[in-house]
Order: structure tokens, then C-alpha cells, then sequence
């Protein structure tokens, strides 16, 4: 674990406590057993409880390497020339929106399943970087195979409704 | 016997055969693509076994288990990255082998080990199962909470990464399995107002989200990783009789370690091929060979990871305890279809039963043929460019989810635990641990609250009862190991010095 992992870390640990507390709160609000000697209350309590200690301890971890000194310029580690590859953080935001966008799209019900699937399949492949002839030709062949073919399999074979 | 007989015979009829087939090879053909795994391709899969026969799907599911633990030594050895997290031990020998000019005979090893460690494993499973499954119909309440503890407590501890982290991530699962309508009492918990979750999270849309969307997005931030290739040839892929006499002993003392290993709750295949390389490597009279191309080092990684299928099917078969993450994904397949795993299942569903049997078997077999006649458009399937398949398999997600029960709000589901797995395997957290809570967690409180209720609310029975006494130290000992260890290795450090 190297410093870079510290946001994580506390990242993990703050909504871990949001979760706990959360789920605390709501247990707290349920009625006593009256059949049972635990009730339904018992195990959610106990378990928010025991998570929000372990939330508090990766939390901490998270500070305490936070804190820790920062690795010196010149380690070789810490060179982007000498990294085995570019991490695309922003690729994978941008992916996961492009998808995000997608599920609203067919929440919506204004656009049809098929248009909708293949249009994303297009549109995340050139994102993604597939731009050469031939990876691009198979991706259209899928996006054509999937949202067409994909709805009448759905509809037609498994008769479940795509929007 | 004859109930095994009757599950071979249906292997054999087309259908089946079809799906064990289709299985394997669709296994095979994954676990040989780096940043897809067999979890991720059951996971998927389960919506669409939703409208199979549910032998058929449980064959073609099994199919894919068995397949995807062998398919992932093709890229170990041509690429240096292991196809699923359980052929990383493989790269250690199977790539500097290949890197050397021998990458049929690397990949030849690897395939028969993983076949040879198949067939002991399934030997285990065939003749264990039946017997500890008559003995776990005899468990009680307590004894079944104790087992499903001490499940959870193996996988945090003896799992990659720290205890605390391995607990977090179980406790987390068990918090997710929580809302909806507590069966019990007939009360709402936990539902924060959402009517959607009255029936609690579905199993499907996590298990997706947590092993396909995270891992999907895993994909897309390494999508620039460069990596290195060797030239591809077939020679030496067949072994000769000398060879298979010379590894004998690896490959039994591998396999019987990776069936163990398979056998603890919630430990599989990928625990097991460590285990077996270290064992390997202390044993071998050339220590010193293991991660330059030994021939011994692949053995030992692929006996012990395909041993480690069968092994692990034993405590789900027995006792609906999933012994790896995959049987976590083949429970869920089984509750999807009405089927209860866990000691009856000999008695309620016993085709179901003989059926996962047999079909470890013949997958293996078949995994066996496949791979050594089509290693080669397999080894073509490790170039596959990632911007093609990371949309595809989306789509396969986001449509998969909502036909399962034609809402928009499971695909929510699944894309938020996408992110959750994402963020939990990015800060170290493993995920594993998560589908053992996820999963148990239900079972664990049915069984606890069944047993207060006949003990007059007397938690006594726990550490009186013989069996979940025995099962309640194994989990204080795995608890307590880890601290001990830890404690011991600080005592033994010298104390840093002062400079002059």
C-alpha cells in the first residue's frame, strides 16, 4: 500500500461510518422482538456497529499515510517515463458517465433499445480507442448484432420487454 | 453409485452435452483473456440461465467454472498476465519457459497438470460428498451458524490482503444482504423508504455489479498496459510417458493440496495454487530453478488449481457453504432456480446433485481435448483488443440485469456496486469475503435465530454442542493467528539503531 491508496482509504472509511450510522439509525427505529429472542433489530445493529469500528480503523490507516513523507523526486518508481503504463482515470469516468447515460436513455423510454445499444457500443469504442479499420468494423457488426438482434432474442425467444 | 451413473448418462445426451460443451469452451476461451475471469462470465451469464432448465444451466455454469480456472494459464504463459487471479503462480514459470523458446512445451504441462489435478479433485468430490452430506443433515441450528462464521472468518484471514480488511469486507456483504423483509419477524428493515427494496437487493445485480461492471472499469484504467508476447509454436505441447512419470509425484502432492485448500470454506483455487507452488519449491531438490521455467512450478500452480474446483464444489454440494467465489455465483444460480443447496440437496434435488458431479468430470475431460487441439485460435484470443470487448460486455450487463426483472432499478443496483467492488479492489479490500457475507449472511441469521428460539434464548449451545464448539475455535484460532503472528514477527526485529 503506498501513499496514493490513502484518499482510498479514507474514502472507504468515511462511507463506511455514512453507511453504518445510516443503517444504525434505521435499525434503532424497528419494533422489540416479540416471538424471537433477537428480533429484527439485533443483527443490523451489531453489524453497523462492528463495520462503523472497522470504517474508523481504515479511516485512521488512511490519515496515518496520508501523512507519511512524501517519496523522494528522483526514485525511479516515481518517474511516469518509467512506468509500466498510463493509469486513464479520466477514460474510465468518462466510460462509466457514457454508461450511466445510456441506462437513463433507455429509463426514459424515448429511445428504442436497439438504437440506444448500438449507438453506445459505437460511441464507448472510439472513446476507448478503437479507431484501426478492422477492430471498428467488428465493433459496428456487434453494435448492429446486439441492439437488433439482442432485442429480438429478448422479445421475440425470451418474451421479456426491452424498453 | 448408481446415482452418479444416472448423472453421466445425462451428460451424455445431446442438450447437455451441448451446454458442457458450450461451457467449457466459453470458460476456456475467458479465463484465456486477461481482465476476464469465470466469475465475471457466470455472473453475466445468470440472467440468462433465468430461462434454462435448471440442469442444463447448472451444467453449462459448471462447464464454465472448470474451463476458465485451465484457460487462464494460456496468457500466463504467452503474456505474462494471468487469465484469472488463479493461474498467477503459473506466470512465475510458465512465461520465462516460453520467453526461452518453449512455449508449447509450457503450455503442453500446463494443460495436462490442470487435467490430471481436475480428475483428483472430482475423485474427492465423488467420494466425500455423498457421505459429509448424510453427516451435515445431522447439524442443528447452531452448528450451521457456527459453520457459516467460521466461512467467513477462513476467507478474511487465510485470503490475500490483512485480516481487518478481509473482516470489513465480509461485515459489508452482510450489511448489503440485510434490507428488505425480515422472514422472521414480518417486519420492513432497513428499506430507508424505497419500496424497490422490499424484497432487499436481489443477488444478481450485486454479483454482477461487484465482479463484471468493477471489473470492466478495472480494464479501462489499465487499457494502455503494454505487454510483452512470445513467439507461438505447438512443439512439445504432447508429453511422453517419461515426463508424466517424472512429475508424478508433484502432480499428486500438488493436486491433494489444492483439493484441501478447495475443500476449506471460501478459500478456491487461487489460495491453492500459492500453496502448492511453496510446497513445491521447499520439496524440490532444485529450489533454486522455480521462477525460471521450471517444469515443476507450472505442475504444481495448475494441478492445484483445478483440484481446487472439485474440492471446492464439497462444501457447497454438503453443506451450501461456497468454497470458492465462483461457488458463491453457483449458489446464487441455484436459489435463482428454486433450489436450495446444503444437505438435502441429495435428498431433495439428488439429479441436481449427481449432475454437478458428473459434469466436473466430463468438463475436465473435454477441457483437456479442447485445449490441446485448439491451443492455437485460443492463443489468438489473448490479443483481442480491449476497446472492442469492455463495451460489449456492458451492454451484456446493463441488459442481462433488467431483463431479469424488468426494472431500471436493479441496473442502478448493478452499476453502484460496479463502482463499490471498483473502489474496494482499488483500496486493497478483497472482494471475495464480500459474496461470502452477501450470500451467508441470511443463512447464518435464520439458523441463529432458529436455535435462540429452541434454547429458550440461551446462547450456551454454541460452545456446549460438540461440532459447533470445534467449528467456533477454528474460526477464535483464525481470528487470533494473524496477532499472534504479527506480534511475534515485531518481538523477534531488532531494535532500530541509532546513527552514529
Amino acid at each position: 500500500m503506498d501513499r496514493s491508496n490513502a484518499w482510498l482509504d479514507i474514502l472507504v472509511g468515511v462511507a463506511a461510518l455514512g453507511v453504518s450510522v445510516a443503517a444504525w439509525v434505521s435499525a434503532a427505529g424497528l419494533p422489540p422482538p416479540r416471538f424471537d429472542p433477537l428480533g429484527s433489530a439485533s443483527v443490523p445493529l451489531t453489524v453497523a456497529t462492528i463495520l462503523s469500528g472497522f470504517g474508523v480503523v481504515i479511516l485512521i490507516q488512511g490519515l496515518r499515510r496520508l501523512s507519511q513523507p512524501r517519496p523522494a523526486p528522483s526514485d525511479p518508481a516515481d518517474r511516469p517515463q518509467d512506468r509500466p503504463a498510463r493509469l486513464r482515470p479520466w477514460l474510465t469516468v468518462a466510460f462509466f458517465a457514457m454508461t450511466v447515460a445510456y441506462v437513463w436513455a433507455l429509463s426514459t423510454e424515448r429511445v428504442r433499445y436497439s438504437e440506444a445499444t448500438a449507438g453506445f457500443l459505437v460511441a464507448a469504442g472510439l472513446v476507448l480507442g478503437c479507431r484501426r479499420p478492422l477492430p471498428l468494423a467488428f465493433l459496428m457488426i456487434a453494435a448492429i448484432l446486439l441492439g437488433y438482434g439482442g432485442r429480438y432474442l429478448f422479445t421475440r425467444v425470451f418474451y421479456v420487454d426491452l424498453p | 453409485m448408481s446415482g452418479l451413473v444416472d448423472g453421466l448418462a445425462y451428460l451424455l445426451s445431446p442438450w447437455p452435452c451441448f451446454f458442457m460443451l458450450l461451457g467449457t469452451v466459453l470458460g476456456i476461451s475467458v479465463g484465456s483473456i486477461p481482465g476476464l475471469t469465470g466469475s465475471m462470465l457466470i455472473a453475466l451469464l445468470l440472467p440468462l440461465t433465468f430461462y434454462m432448465d435448471s440442469l442444463h444451466a447448472i451444467v453449462l455454469l459448471v462447464s464454465i467454472y472448470t474451463g476458465a480456472v485451465s484457460g487462464g494459464l494460456i496468457s500466463a504463459t504467452l503474456l505474462r498476465m494471468p487469465g484469472t487471479p488463479a493461474a498467477v503462480m503459473t506466470t512465475l514459470d510458465g512465461f520465462p519457459m516460453a520467453h526461452a523458446g518453449r512455449p508449447g512445451r509450457a503450455l503442453g504441462i500446463g494443460i495436462t497438470a490442470s487435467f490430471v489435478g481436475g480428475l483428483i479433485g472430482w475423485a474427492f468430490l465423488a467420494t466425500l460428498a455423498p457421505p459429509l452430506s448424510r453427516l451435515a443433515v445431522q447439524f442443528g441450528p447452531f452448528e450451521y451458524f457456527s459453520m457459516v462464521l467460521m466461512a467467513l472468518v477462513l476467507i478474511a484471514s487465510v485470503g490475500s490482503g490483512s485480516l481487518l480488511r478481509g473482516l470489513f469486507s465480509g461485515f459489508l456483504g452482510v450489511l448489503v444482504s440485510l434490507p428488505g423483509l425480515d422472514q422472521s419477524a414480518g417486519t420492513m428493515r432497513l428499506t430507508f423508504g424505497f419500496t424497490e427494496l422490499t424484497g432487499g437487493f436481489h443477488v444478481l445485480p450485486v454479483l454482477i455489479g461487484l465482479f463484471a461492471v468493477s471489473q470492466v472499469l478495472n480494464d479501462v484504467v489499465w487499457i494502455e498496459r503494454r505487454v510483452e508476447r512470445v513467439a507461438f509454436s505447438l512443439q512439445g505441447l504432447f508429453l511422453s510417458l517419461h515426463d508424466w512419470t517424472a512429475q508424478a509425484g508433484n502432480l499428486l502432492r500438488s493436486s491433494l493440496i489444492g483439493t484441501w485448500i478447495g475443500i476449506l470454506p471460501g478459500i478456491g483455487p487461487n489460495v491453492g495454487s500459492v500453496v502448492a507452488y511453496t510446497a513445491a519449491r521447499t520439496l524440490s531438490k532444485t529450489p533454486e530453478r522455480f521462477g525460471t521455467g521450471t517444469e515443476e512450478g507450472i505442475v504444481a500452480a495448475e494441478a492445484s488449481n483445478n483440484a481446487a474446483v472439485g474440492g471446492s464444489l464439497i462444501p457447497l454440494i454438503t453443506m451450501g457453504i461456497p468454497g470458492s467465489v465462483i461457488d458463491a455465483l453457483l449458489i446464487g444460480a441455484l436459489i435463482i432456480h428454486d433450489i436450495q443447496p446444503g444437505p438435502l440437496l441429495f435428498i431433495n434435488n439428488a439429479d441436481m446433485a449427481y449432475t454437478m458431479i458428473a459434469v466436473c468430470l466430463v468438463s475436465n475431460i473435454a477441457m483437456y481435448a479442447i485445449m490441446l487441439t485448439a491451443v492455437r485460435p485460443l492463443a489468438a484470443l489473448v490479443h483481442v483488443p480491449k476497446a472492442v470487448l469492455l463495451p460489449i460486455i456492458m451492454v451484456c450487463c446493463v441488459t442481462g440485469v433488467f431483463a431479469f426483472n424488468n426494472r431500471i432499478f436493479d441496473v442502478g443496483v448493478m452499476l453502484a456496486f460496479g463502482v463499490v467492488g471498483f473502489v474496494l479492489e482499488r483500496a486493497g479490500i478483497p472482494l471475495a469475503p464480500f459474496v461470502i457475507g452477501l450470500i451467508l449472511a441470511p443463512i447464518a441469521e435464520h439458523h441463529l435465530r432458529s436455535g435462540l428460539m429452541l434454547s429458550a434464548g440461551s446462547w450456551w449451545p454454541l460452545v456446549t454442542r460438540p461440532v459447533s464448539a470445534g467449528l467456533m475455535a477454528v474460526s477464535l484460532a483464525c481470528l487470533v493467528w494473524p496477532i499472534v503472528r504479527t506480534a511475534r514477527r515485531r518481538f523477534a526485529e531488532p531494535a532500530p539503531t541509532a546513527p552514529p
